[in-house]
């Protein structure tokens, strides 16, 4: 189509649901948020994370390599997440293409399919001793160490929104990821953060305060 | 609260289900007889006592369950996943409708 | 003033005040001091004060009765907090606290004078007298509001604090914590599980705390072995409201560090039932009189508060409660002037006083002068809990009091002075046993049965030979119920709704048993027989607050939603989804999309991702047409109808892949349509490979229409939008504004040419800026939602839930070449076959137009022939910018929809107008020229 004008426009920004006051910086296409806290308690927007969703039918042989239901575990750096009966999430920092990459989703028994829901959830991870006592203000699923150990996945209703959390702690501290869909994403941030002012809930990444060693990255 | 051990989730909050209507009932679509289909639509046997039916967990699984239940006493004996034969091992065919 | 009866007396061991910290008070705008530990009414007490507040009917002036948070008596107003429980509330530094019922004061109620029409206010009163004529009601109402119980409820806007709520999963939990109560929450928590010790008072203790030094020194004792455990969390000033199916127990923590209330809701393994028992009123003339009360409010207020409640003191006793408190009054300066001992069958006749005690005459005549009269009649064990678990109490005429029957479940058990009698170290042993059984049956052991406490005999009091106060909260006199059962109210539930017995702020805790014991006097029943009232949930009062706080209550927003707010967006609650509705003049953002182009943003509409062999096969179980032909590329309108024939949703789904596609459903039909998706094949067809995931805000969705939309989007995407390359009903994936995988497809809602694209949603906001920012010479603008529902009523385009409504098949909403009836199986095929058969004899969709051009006739306005003979409704109604006539849809009956059929509209003034049927639904392009353009 010939166009008499010069059309242009600036490069695309990929922005998180979550806003929260702080200096934005653009990190690999998406617009970040640069604070950190070294608080008693932690509240982080990671949104920008790559998260499919892969659904197989009983008889299809992906999911031996997948954890079982209601837990997760590292693959390298990608987190495997057993959301449901027939379901698993893939959290992870690389393009949705080399996620799923090296899983023998196609051929086989039964059917096996992906999608790609970067942009379609709200990830956010809190983080600190007493984050169990902050979601038990939101949410009513038992989260004693008995019932929800380290690398437990489960989907319940926090503060309303259904919403899949994963027990996933840091360097040895409390530390949940939770995701819902992404318009509620705003909601439920602030759900959190409010419950956590008893707690002394700070928002930013966790930044270790007494550890002297580098981050080895 | 009732607390409905969901066989994919544990034990959760009915208020995180659906009631999604008593099982076992049989969906014919060839009928002639509106009759027929409207006793299957609307009518429940709602007894005292026990009675199977089907949950859809809304803020969990989202799965199709079928239970039963006292509605005397809201005490379930029974949850397994929709369709599954029951504790009497006979085999539930019926629509969740 | 004469000089005042209560006073302070000497410091002692076991009190809670702390001398060394004075606190400010008001009373009734009355500066006061008081100590810290105090409550209102021992603070209002020392200093002299013994009217507390007016009574709910006769307005007759109150005092302490129990001393306790079920104290009738001592509600009062604190600042703007009504209904204060004022013997139970801690005074705090600065409290303005005020009485309530009084008006225009304490001294000088006007509304005392109710005590002179006391035989018109009668039991029932109520009911009778303000019942007929009807149209009175709202006039009655403003009387009555104006004489009701309590005090107001605070300005909008006011406020106590911070109130909150949270959840927890506690092994055992125990509701009390007296001597049984502690015992158990201790053993249990020795086995190791996880223990929840809930007090309504501010420390743990019952009875110990005020029952001398021995019980003092029990108490010391329990409180260093529950802080030993960390898995005993103990909540003071907390109590268990209720108990709910599967052990869902709700607890109220009142006067937590973070919040002013906080409910918590517990899931328990075994729940503990140890609330002690409450002392009982006795039923005589002048009960209520201040200076009268119970033996446990003087020791109440006399080992906790160092307050010394009266001078000269007659004390009826028939227990040690009474017994005891003779010598801790005679120990505290109080001229014991009579003891009268029940249990030798010796009573006394009426407490004689104006607004507060004077005398006490006895049985035989005599009058006692006196200004505090004690009574020990007997104790009511508060069975409220056990009620809910399913309990109905057995009356024991030996002990005089309640106790549980064997309708227990296993996950409640009880203990303490609610199931016997004994001693502290009895009491604890009792109470040790049943936590260690809780434990143990919380972790899934098989029930054991513990032996149980002995029970003690007591004479069996509630009233002397003449008729007093009842129920103090309510004002119901033991005479009312001798009425109530006159006039056939002779069962314990309709005896108690007839005078309101049991209905005031004690809630039955006080008066219930007496209740019962005098109806069944009256009936010439025994109270075995009678039995009692059911208590139901709240235990305790819940304050609105905390049943509100920490409210849930989700809020969905696109990705642009913010951008709509900075450009003045008129925002539109849609469910839990908030949307721009205009920004400004929604009649001129119609106009521009039929002129220009404008863009909406329609994230809100569900977007469902289709994977798998079977997916047609589901398309054609939930859709009413067909789907075996839809070419990859291609966008086709379906309808779902529910298995009754009715219009559930509708929408396009496009053909991505061979097994791939999108489905779109109404923005408020979403999750609906996914679960039924899953419904059908979970329970009918588990065969099926279909994989379902919903999209919805994965993808900003935004809507292109206007004649210039194809010149818009075509500077920003790599698509060919040319007509020949991409027509009507087609889907293109590629780039928009330097953003890969995005979808568009053609379609037209609007009726204009128009794209509607999908782009990754954390891109929409991009997308949406740069669209206005290269389309400025194309006139574009952003229109809302209201710019939509005007452009499609002209275009004739149904929206389900407005169009339609629950009742509403296919064939009715003008969609019948849309059921394909030869299909096998489809969601409602049996009904829509019927009503197909049926041939128009049913209502239809109809396009009117009014005679009068101006007038838009509001939705919902009844349309009739004749007078009254209703035969329709309008469903859509607006002013339509493109033709300056107002255009409506409506439902009429089947007849009628002919065109050219001529209704009446009924206004909501009552005044009538006239329309007439159209052709066609479409207002503007019935040919469809614009869309195909």
């Amino acid at each position: 189509m010939a166009n008499h004008h010069p059309i242009t426009w600036s490069d695309p920004v990929a922005r998180s649901p979550i806003s929260m006051p702080g200096t934005y910086v653009v990190v690999d296409g998406w617009e970040q948020c640069d604070l950190t806290s070294n608080a008693a308690m932690t509240l982080a927007d990671e949104s920008h994370r790559t998260k499919v969703v892969l659904r197989a039918t009983p008889n299809h042989s992906v999911r031996e390599w997948l954890p079982p239901l209601r837990s997760s575990r590292y693959s390298g750096e990608i987190l495997q997440v057993g959301s449901g009966p027939a379901e698993w999430y893939l959290i992870g920092a690389e393009p949705p293409e080399l996620m799923v990459e090296g899983l023998p989703i196609e051929g086989g028994e039964g059917f096996a399919s992906w999608v790609d829901v970067t942009h379609g959830r709200a990830l956010m991870r809190v983080t600190g001793v007493d984050t169990d006592s902050m979601l038990s203000k939101l949410c009513a699923v038992n989260l004693a160490e008995g019932t929800t150990p380290n690398s437990a996945a489960f989907r319940t209703s926090i503060a309303g929104v259904t919403t899949d959390v994963i027990r996933d702690d840091q360097d040895g501290l409390r530390s949940y990821l939770l995701h819902c869909e992404r318009s509620s994403g705003q909601y439920l941030f602030e759900a959190l953060l409010d419950a956590g002012t008893e707690f002394g809930c700070e928002l930013g990444r966790r930044v270790a305060t007494s550890s002297p060693v580098a981050d080895s990255n | 609260m009732i607390l409905i051990d969901c066989p994919y989730c544990g034990p959760r909050n009915s208020t995180e289900f659906r009631h999604a209507g008593e099982a076992g009932k049989k969906r014919d679509v060839t009928t002639n007889d509106p009759a027929v289909w409207r006793r299957y639509l609307y009518q429940q046997d709602n007894p005292l006592g026990w009675v199977r039916e089907n949950w859809f967990h809304t803020a969990g699984c989202r799965q199709f369950l079928c239970a039963e239940r006292n509605t005397q006493t809201n005490e379930f004996r029974w949850v397994a996943p929709a369709g599954s034969p029951g504790p009497d091992g006979a085999s539930d065919n019926g629509s969740a409708r | 003033m004469s000089k005042p009866v209560s006073s302070r007396i000497n410091s002692q061991s076991g009190e809670v005040i702390d001398r060394t910290k004075p606190i400010n008070f008001t009373w009734n705008g009355q500066p006061l001091t008081a100590y810290e530990g105090d409550t209102i009414v021992s603070a209002l007490m020392a200093s002299g004060v013994q009217v507390i507040s007016r009574s709910f009917k006769y307005h007759r002036p109150r005092g302490v009765l129990s001393a306790s948070y079920v104290d009738p008596n001592c509600s009062v107003t604190v600042s703007d907090e009504p209904n204060v429980r004022g013997a139970h509330r801690r005074l705090r530094e600065g409290d303005d606290v005020r009485a309530q019922n009084a008006w225009p004061s304490l001294k000088l109620d006007v509304r005392a004078v109710n005590q002179l029409v006391g035989r018109f206010l009668g039991p029932g009163f109520y009911y009778k007298t303000f019942i007929k004529p009807q149209f009175l009601w709202p006039s009655y109402q403003k009387v009555l509001s104006r004489f009701a119980p309590g005090g107001s409820p605070p300005a909008p806007g006011g406020g106590h604090g911070n109130f909150d709520k949270r959840y927890t999963h506690p092994d055992v939990l125990v509701a009390g914590a007296g001597p049984a109560g502690i015992a158990a929450a201790i053993e249990a928590a020795r086995a190791g599980v996880k223990v929840m010790l809930v007090e309504e008072e501010y420390e743990i203790g019952g009875h110990l705390r005020y029952g001398g030094p021995e019980a003092l020194a029990a108490l010391a004792a329990l409180r260093a072995e529950v802080n030993s455990y960390h898995n005993i969390e103990v909540l003071t000033d907390s109590v268990v409201t209720g108990r709910y199916d599967d052990n869902w127990v709700a607890v109220v923590q009142r006067s937590g560090v973070w919040s002013h209330e906080r409910l918590i809701k517990a899931r328990v393994g075994t729940l503990v039932v140890a609330p002690g028992l409450i002392e009982r009123p006795y039923v005589f003339a002048g009960n209520d009189l201040p200076g009268v009360m119970l033996s446990t409010a003087a020791m109440r207020l006399l080992e906790l508060h160092a307050v010394r409640p009266g001078t000269r003191a007659v004390i009826l006793t028939a227990n040690t409660s009474g017994d005891e408190a003779v010598e801790r009054l005679r120990s505290a300066g109080v001229e014991i002037a009579l003891v009268i001992d029940a249990r030798t069958g010796v009573t006394l006749r009426r407490a004689i006083g104006r607004g507060r005690l004077k005398a006490v005459e006895c049985a035989d005549g005599t009058k006692i002068p006196a200004d505090l009269l004690i009574t020990a009649t007997g104790w009511t064990a508060p069975t409220s809990l056990l009620n809910m678990a399913g309990d109905r109490p057995i009356w024991d005429p030996v002990a005089a009091r309640f106790f549980p029957s064997e309708l227990i479940p296993p996950s409640v058990m009880a203990t303490g002075g609610i199931v016997g009698d004994g001693t502290i170290d009895q009491l604890i042993k009792h109470g040790r046993a049943v936590g260690a059984e809780a434990a143990a049956r919380a972790t899934g052991a098989t029930p054991t049965p513990v032996p149980p406490l002995t029970r003690e005999a007591h004479p069996a009091l509630f009233h002397g030979p003449t008729t007093g106060f009842l129920d103090f909260s309510e004002d119901v006199k033991s005479k009312d119920i001798m009425a109530a059962v006159k006039e056939g109210y002779d069962s314990a539930e309709l005896a108690k709704r007839f005078t309101t017995s049991g209905m005031g702020t004690s809630q039955g805790k006080l008066e219930n048993v007496n209740a019962m014991a005098i109806l069944a006097e009256a009936t010439g029943r025994d109270l075995e027989s009678t039995g009692t009232t059911i208590w139901r949930p709240p235990y305790a009062p819940i304050s609105l607050g905390a049943l509100a706080g920490r409210a849930f209550d989700p809020v969905r927003i696109s990705p642009m939603q913010p951008w709509h707010v900075e450009h003045g967006a008129v925002p539109l609650i849609a469910g839990q989804w908030i949307r721009p509705e205009h920004y400004g003049d929604p009649s001129a953002e119609a106009q521009n999309v039929r002129t220009h182009v404008g863009i909406i943003d329609v994230t809100p509409l569900g977007k469902i991702d289709l994977q798998g062999p079977d997916v047609v096969k589901l398309l054609n179980l939930v859709y009413t047409n067909n789907w075996d032909n839809l070419q990859i590329g291609s966008v086709r309108y379906g309808v779902m109808c529910a298995e009754d024939g009715v219009v559930m949703d509708d929408g396009v789904t496009a053909r991505l892949g061979t097994n791939h596609y999108l489905m779109t459903t109404t923005s408020s039909g979403a999750a609906t349509v996914w679960e039924t998706l899953e419904m059908w094949l979970q329970t009918s067809h588990p065969d099926w490979s279909v994989n379902v995931t919903p999209v919805t805000t994965a993808m900003a969705s935004i809507n292109i229409a206007g004649p210039n939309s194809r010149e818009l989007l075509g500077r920003l995407t790599d698509i060919d939008l040319s007509p020949e390359a991409f027509g009507y009903m087609k889907v293109r994936t590629g780039s928009i504004a330097g953003v890969p995988d995005c979808v568009v497809w053609r379609i037209g809602f609007t009726g204009e040419l128009s794209y509607e694209i999908h782009v990754p949603a954390s891109f929409g906001l991009h997308v949406w800026e740069t669209l206005l920012s290269v389309g400025a010479d194309l006139g574009v603008s952003p229109f809302g939602v209201e710019a939509q529902r005007i452009l499609r009523l002209e275009k004739g385009h149904l929206i389900v839930g407005q169009d339609t409504d629950g009742l509403t098949k296919a064939y009715e909403a003008g969609l019948g070449p849309l059921v394909k009836l030869g299909k096998d199986d489809f969601s409602g095929l049996p009904e829509l076959r019927w009503q197909e058969s049926l041939a128009g004899a049913h209502s239809q969709l109809v396009a009117i137009e009014t005679t009068d051009p101006q007038l838009v006739p509001p939705e919902a306005s009844q349309l009739v022939v004749g007078m009254a003979e209703i035969v329709g409704r309008i469903t859509s109604s607006r002013m339509s910018p493109t033709l300056k006539r107002s255009i409506a849809l409506a439902r009429v009956s089947g007849e009628l929809s002919v065109p050219g059929s001529r209704l009446t509209i009924v206004l909501p003034n009552g005044s009538r107008a006239e329309a007439v049927v159209r052709e066609n639904l479409s207002f503007i392009d019935p040919e469809g020229v614009r869309l195909h353009g």
